[in-house]
């Protein structure tokens, strides 16, 4: 009986003092170490599956992105271009860079979803050959110019544009806010009417005419009940010359 | 006499306390081995781990294009400006990239070495000389990211 007594003892107590420190390092390594790692691995994965969420939704909206382009000089013998531009998406698109031909001109140009811009007075050097013009937007797209390709003629100015069209620029000095009225009359009865607002920070404002047969065409600007001048205000337009520029200078 | 022996002096009860000492000294020091091995196992797995996931973001998140082409006649080089448009994200990276040209299925030149262009930038890049490409020539244009991206773009050789 003494004997049992004196083994059982400290058997007993042996195993209690371990089980409870083993216990205690178990629960403390499974706090400090595995449950953390758990934690963190989670934590990481989770901005894993952000960064792609956010990726496909750049890759997304740099697929929703268009914008129409029409590159056109300042006048017929100008040698600067301007780059009007309309956003035809619900994002807002910026534009990084226009190039011209491979001359590159850096800009910050911003233009709000579903409305439009000029860039304006992009100088280049002019010589008789075919002027080709990009823009580029921050989300990595390219889109080509409407225009494209402009002809430069020494002695002659700028030709070209879209097939069978008249591109009629509206020229200003006034920063103000102006509404004008584009009206082209042609063969067949053709007659074409539009409304063309110039924002205050503009110099110029832009009508593209889609025009379907070859023929003259007269041309007429208005801005409310007064006539604006118009160079040529009769365009002749075949397969010869497809496309012609009317300058009206608005003053 | 007995009794005496039993209170101060019994050998025999001073070992299971002893035993009991040296016990938990074991299970102490094991424990604190193990905990801090765990600790330091553990940490290096975290780091080990972010590092390789933020390699993986890294990898998804570039983003490049060939925004502009040129082939320089006199030089018969091809001037390729590749532009890193994954600025626009907060996941943005700076890449390095190489570029190489491929026409009928033939490499035909490649630039030298990978050339870094950082995020929201363009660079441009030449290839060494091409030989000569007659008018009309259709080249492939491919742009290889260090991270094993790839972005392609068609070019045909324009006339003088």
């Amino acid at each position: 009986m003494h004997t049992k007594h004196m083994l059982s003892r400290p058997l007993r107590a042996k195993s209690g003092m371990s089980t409870v420190l083993g216990t205690l390092f178990f629960v403390g390594i499974l706090f400090t170490s595995v449950i953390p790692l758990f934690l963190y691995v989670n934590k990481v994965n989770s901005y894993y599956d952000t960064a792609v969420t956010e990726m496909r939704q750049f890759d997304q909206d740099r697929e929703r992105e268009r914008i129409d382009v029409y590159a056109y000089p300042f006048n017929k013998t100008s040698s600067q271009i301007n780059v009007y531009i309309k956003n035809r998406c619900p994002l807002s698109v910026k534009i990084v860079r226009v190039w011209v031909n491979d001359d590159k001109f850096e800009f910050s140009f911003e233009i709000p979803a579903m409305g439009d811009g000029t860039i304006e007075n992009i100088e280049i050097q002019i010589e008789t050959k075919a002027y080709y013009i990009t823009v580029m937007t921050a989300r990595g797209n390219t889109f080509s110019s409407y225009t494209n390709p402009l002809y430069y003629t020494v002695g002659e100015g700028w030709s070209g544009g879209m097939g069978f069209t008249i591109q009629v620029v509206i020229q200003t000095s006034t920063q103000a806010t102006r509404f004008f009225k584009v009206n082209v009359t042609g063969p067949s009865s053709f007659t074409y009417h539009s409304d063309v607002l110039k924002r205050p920070h503009e110099s110029s404002c832009l009508a593209v005419v889609t025009v379907t047969l070859e023929g003259e065409y007269h041309v007429r600007v208005k801005e409310g009940t007064n006539s604006i001048p118009v160079t040529p205000e009769y365009v002749y337009v075949d397969f010869g010359t497809p496309s012609r520029w009317v300058y009206a200078n608005a003053g | 006499m007995d009794k005496d022996q039993g209170l101060l002096g019994d050998r025999k009860a001073v070992s299971p306390v002893v035993a009991s000492i040296i016990l938990c000294s074991a299970v102490l020091v094991i424990g604190i081995s193990i905990s801090s091995f765990t600790y330091s196992v553990s940490t290096n797995l975290q780091i080990s781990y972010y590092d390789e996931i933020k390699k993986d973001i890294d990898t998804i998140s570039e983003r490049f294009t060939v925004e502009h082409i040129a082939y320089d006649e006199d030089a018969k080089k091809l001037h390729v400006w590749v532009f890193n448009y994954g600025n626009t994200t907060e996941y943005s990276v700076d890449i390095e990239v190489k570029v190489s040209v491929w026409g009928n299925g033939t490499l035909l030149g490649e630039s030298d070495g990978f050339q870094v262009i950082p995020s929201g930038k363009i660079v441009e890049i030449t290839t060494e000389s091409l030989g000569s490409l007659s008018a009309g020539s259709e080249l492939v244009v491919k742009v290889n990211s260090r991270r094993q991206n790839v972005a392609y773009q068609t070019y045909v050789v324009p006339t003088a």
